[in-house]
């Protein structure tokens, strides 16, 4: 007998496992894949409240294949971390389409616990740690309900099972985590071309900086080894442009020049550089780094930092670098030119304006402090929400609108320098930080982004001039909210002005620093100081891997053991497996036993069914209930039993 | 009564003879009639849960009648005081001492009729009586008569103006049977024959106490094959683990339900018990023991104990 309401209440919990595995994917999956998802999921579910027939092998095979066209065509490639998701999504749903038995259901189940896991290859933060970790026991608890046929019993009862089930399997995974080998460089990176790439890159147009002022997220996170260096010094490098359409800055490419030799004033600063995952090669670091990991990023001759490979992972570095210095004291001619290119015949209104005011003053600093002078005098307005500019964006900014945010000014101070002969160049990065007094350390988010100028003095060498600061002195010196008017919709405006959330949100962020910290970038060095702490010197993977293989297998060996022990087969009565045979026999004629029907109830009902066999089931059964549960039954009685049920043919 | 202890047969026979003179008095009531009989035999005590006038009170005189055993009734009302039960001290001037003037407890078959319309107090005085099997009052202990059955009665609770028995006070009965209206053929002779009282005066007993303590000392000697254990423990765990109970049975439920099948098996003349034996009591026996978790669902003892064997398979 089965339940009607059975087959709902079980499509009811690994759907509802399945969709909250799916929950983290949405962001990153197509509409039209999410679409389809969840229209095959309702249409699901309704046909099996309304005993619709569900589509045959044709039907599914042709959406089978028209949904993988739809993803090759659609994201132009079948492997990889996004197509891969999508195709799975798709095949979980069209799996809906054929599932009847508990097998089909578990199946589906494991495709979730397999998109939890893969829910962390987009993102391995404490918010997606929290969506996964309840979606694997709702999941868990699914595959309780669907394997545990038969039993209504109250709805949280799976969660209390699963859950005291997942509770003992947490030291396993614990010791898992703390001594599975890790293996040396980026384990679990997607491929580059994948990833969406956050936080600055290496082209700059108009207005690209603004957008990302409305991003609160993390860029990185700083700890000093002493005192943090005042805001004003504050710059961290990111890419250097030093390409200039007409319209565009952007990175030179295929460019290698020797490093324009450094020397170093003053007193350093150490610190720790935490760097949430960007997808690009960059490391940031303060003007003008010195020391940093030689292993994990070389120097360009621009001075930034740049990465082996593409940062799919939290990384964490030290570095130490230098607020004054003289970099490059002297130009070659090669840098030289290229840092004076001028696209022919854009912006003739800028560089006209250059030349004039060249004429009028004395040197090269001069210059460019009359230059920034003039942006202060004038009316220059510093705002998030420019005005669009034309084709030669440079004139139409300084001439026409006059309103701009950081790029703006970098990018005009940076073509009037070149256009008066001074060797100049825009660079981005970050400015400033939020100081988390909980956490002691600086936070960097991409509203944090930055754009500057450094142009070549003789004898100075390269020289940061911040046309900014010239026009909204708080920016630099405080931050993006002072810089702008009250009614400027800037993000996390609300955060700032409330004291308490401003702490919560210090508190949180301390939280996911720690979790950077202790757990995503737990890897080979910080696992071999673990085990050095514990004694073990020098830890060899291959050794660590055989222990740990080892011991886990043993404690399987251990627990299955004492399962088969447990559930060991019972003897077979053999009293009973031949009622049990009788009974089959029975079966196979459309006469079930049902569950706790008493032997003679049975045999009065295959009378009423059956009168042929009424003598011989009587028989069988009176024996059967004679030797199973009368005393001292007689040794022959069990061999006329047998006979009797062997030459039972119905 | 030696001729009991030596022969089963002949205490089956003698058991059949009540059986057949309650019949004529009970219309229609044969299984009732029986599982009061397994109650009695298995040293249970029996509640009787029905609306008035359905015979309860004739079925527990008749029985007394036909087992021949001393008779005592005692209306539950709700100024009913504990020593209306038990008894009570009273000072003898003649001997200068306080002489204990015994209860109607004290009888060998007790018929508490309506026993939720009294105070939890009374009920409980009764209700440690039929545990213990013995009355203590001043520090002095005066064991009850052997046999010691009571039959109790209750309206159904819904009903004004009663105190239902608490969970900890009903596991003492060991079944709960309710009587029912009677089939219409039935009904037909109750209007037609003659009063029930006078039939019960004309009773004649068919066993008497010796007889009834001999067959009670043979129950628990009746073969339950290990089969027949597994199948009781299989029902015990079902009804703890299904998560459809507020509790399972209790190892003392369990007993009992054992003792009943011992009981009914002996009746039928079966030489072990038997699973069907089993099923026939667990209605009774269980009934009013499990509560469905779902405290909205009033569904009858009866269903409750059908949907258990529904979901135990017989080992």
């Amino acid at each position: 007998m089965r339940d009607p309401g059975e087959g709902l209440r079980r499509l009811g919990w690994t759907l509802a496992g399945l969709l909250a595995a799916l929950g983290p994917h949405f962001r990153y999956l197509h509409l039209w894949v999410t679409a389809l998802a969840l229209g095959i999921c309702a249409w699901r579910l309704l046909a099996e409240r309304r005993g619709w027939r569900l589509p045959g092998a044709w039907t599914r095979g042709v959406i089978a294949i028209a949904a993988t066209a739809g993803v090759a065509f659609g994201y132009r490639t079948i492997a990889g971390l996004e197509a891969g998701t999508a195709l799975l999504t798709l095949m979980a749903a069209l799996k809906l389409l054929e599932t009847r038995g508990p097998r089909d259901h578990v199946v589906l189940i494991f495709i979730g616990w397999f998109l939890c896991l893969a829910a962390f290859f987009y993102d391995q933060g404490l918010l997606t740690l929290a969506w996964v970790l309840p979606t694997v026991w709702l999941l868990a608890a699914a595959l309780l309900v669907v394997a545990r046929a038969g039993s209504a019993g109250p709805p949280l009862a799976p969660f209390r099972t699963t859950g005291a089930m997942l509770a003992r399997a947490v030291p396993i995974a614990l010791v898992l985590f703390l001594f599975f080998p890790r293996i040396a460089g980026q384990f679990w990176g997607a491929p580059a071309a994948e990833r969406a790439r956050t936080g600055l890159t290496e082209e700059m147009s108009p207005g690209d900086i603004s957008d990302l002022t409305s991003d609160d997220t993390v860029a990185f996170r700083v700890r000093f080894a002493g005192e943090a260096p005042p805001p004003l010094q504050r710059y961290w490098r990111g890419p250097v442009l030093t390409e200039f359409d007409g319209h565009t800055w952007s990175r030179a490419r295929n460019q290698v020049y020797f490093l324009p030799p450094i020397s170093w004033r003053g007193a350093p600063v150490d610190y720790t550089v935490t760097l949430e995952p960007t997808g690009q090669r960059l490391l940031f670091a303060l003007d003008l780094v010195r020391d940093w990991p030689a292993d994990m990023a070389r120097q360009s001759w621009d001075y930034q930092l740049v990465s082996r490979e593409p940062i799919h992972n939290v990384l964490q570095y030290q570095a130490r670098s230098y607020p004054r210095y003289v970099a490059g004291p002297v130009l070659s001619p090669a840098l030289r030119n290229r840092h004076l290119q001028l696209p022919p015949g854009r912006n003739p209104r800028t560089v006209e304006l250059a030349r004039r005011l060249r004429a009028t003053a004395t040197s090269d600093v001069d210059y460019a402090r009359r230059v920034l002078a003039s942006f202060r005098e004038q009316e220059f307005y510093y705002t998030l929400t420019p005005p669009g500019l034309t084709r030669d964006s440079v004139d139409d900014f300084l001439f026409n609108t006059r309103r701009g945010f950081c790029g703006h000014f970098a990018s005009a101070f940076t073509l009037l320098m070149r256009a008066a002969g001074v060797p100049a160049r825009v660079v981005t990065g970050y400015q400033g930080g939020d100081w988390n007094p909980i956490g002691g350390y600086l936070i960097l988010r991409q509203s944090h982004a930055h754009a500057w100028s450094e142009i070549w003095l003789p004898g100075r060498g390269w020289t940061r001039f911040d046309p900014t600061a010239a026009v909204a002195p708080e920016r630099v010196e405080r931050d993006l909210q002072s810089a702008l008017p009250d009614e400027a919709n800037v993000p996390g405006r609300l955060l700032r002005q409330s004291d308490l959330l401003w702490q919560a949100g210090m508190l949180w962020d301390n939280v996911q620093a720690l979790w950077n910290d202790q757990v995503v970038r737990f890897d080979q060095p910080s696992q071999e100081r673990l085990l050095h702490s514990l004694g073990v010197d020098d830890p060899d993977w291959r050794d660590l891997a055989l222990l740990l293989t080892t011991g886990l297998v043993l404690a399987l060996l251990l627990v299955s053991g004492w399962l088969a022990w447990e559930f060991r087969p019972r003897r077979a009565d053999p009293v009973a497996a031949s009622y049990r045979q009788f009974q089959r026999r029975l079966a196979r004629q459309g006469i079930e036993c049902a569950v706790g029907e008493a032997p003679r109830d049975f045999a009065q009902r295959v009378q009423r069914l059956r009168p042929d066999l009424a003598a011989i089931a009587q028989a069988i059964t009176e024996l059967y209930l004679r030797l199973r549960y009368l005393p001292a039954p007689a040794a022959r009685d069990l061999s006329r039993l047998r006979g009797l049920v062997q030459r039972f043919r119905p | 009564m030696n001729a009991v202890t030596e022969s089963p047969d002949r205490g089956r026979a003698m058991l059949a003879a009540a059986i057949a003179s309650l019949n004529q008095v009970v219309l229609g009531k044969e299984r009732e009639i029986r599982l009061a009989l397994c109650c009695l035999l298995a040293r249970g005590h029996l509640l009787i849960e029905d609306i008035p006038g359905v015979g309860k009170t004739t079925l527990a005189h008749a029985l007394a009648r036909v087992l021949g055993l001393s008779y005592q009734r005692i209306q539950f009302t709700s100024d009913l005081l504990p020593a209306d039960v038990i008894g009570v001290s009273v000072y003898d001037r003649d001997s200068g001492r306080f002489r204990f003037h015994r209860g109607p407890v004290f009888a060998q078959l007790l018929m508490a009729d309506e026993v939720n319309r009294a105070t939890p107090k009374a009920q409980s005085a009764l209700l440690e009586a039929m545990e213990e099997r013995q009355v203590t009052v001043d520090g002095e202990t005066h064991p009850l008569p052997e046999p010691f059955f009571v039959v109790a009665t209750q309206n159904p609770s819904y009903q004004v103006g009663t105190f239902p028995l608490p969970e900890s006070q009903i596991d003492r009965f060991l079944m709960r049977i309710e009587l029912g209206y009677p089939a219409p053929g039935h009904e037909r002779q109750l209007l037609r024959g003659r009063d029930r009282r006078d039939l019960l005066a004309d009773l004649p007993a068919a066993l008497d106490p010796p007889a009834i303590l001999a067959l009670q000392q043979r129950i628990p000697e009746l073969h339950a094959s290990d089969a027949l254990l597994d199948y009781v423990q299989a029902l015990a765990r079902s009804s703890r683990d299904s998560g459809r109970y507020q509790a399972g049975l209790s190892p003392r439920a369990v007993i009992s339900l054992l003792r009943s099948a011992q009981a009914w098996a002996f009746l039928h003349g079966h030489a072990g018990v038997l699973p069907e034996d089993l099923q026939a009591v667990l209605p009774a026996v269980v009934g009013h023991r499990l509560r469905p978790r779902d405290a909205t669902d009033l569904r009858a003892p009866l269903l409750i104990a059908a949907e258990l064997l529904k979901a135990v398979p017989i080992p």
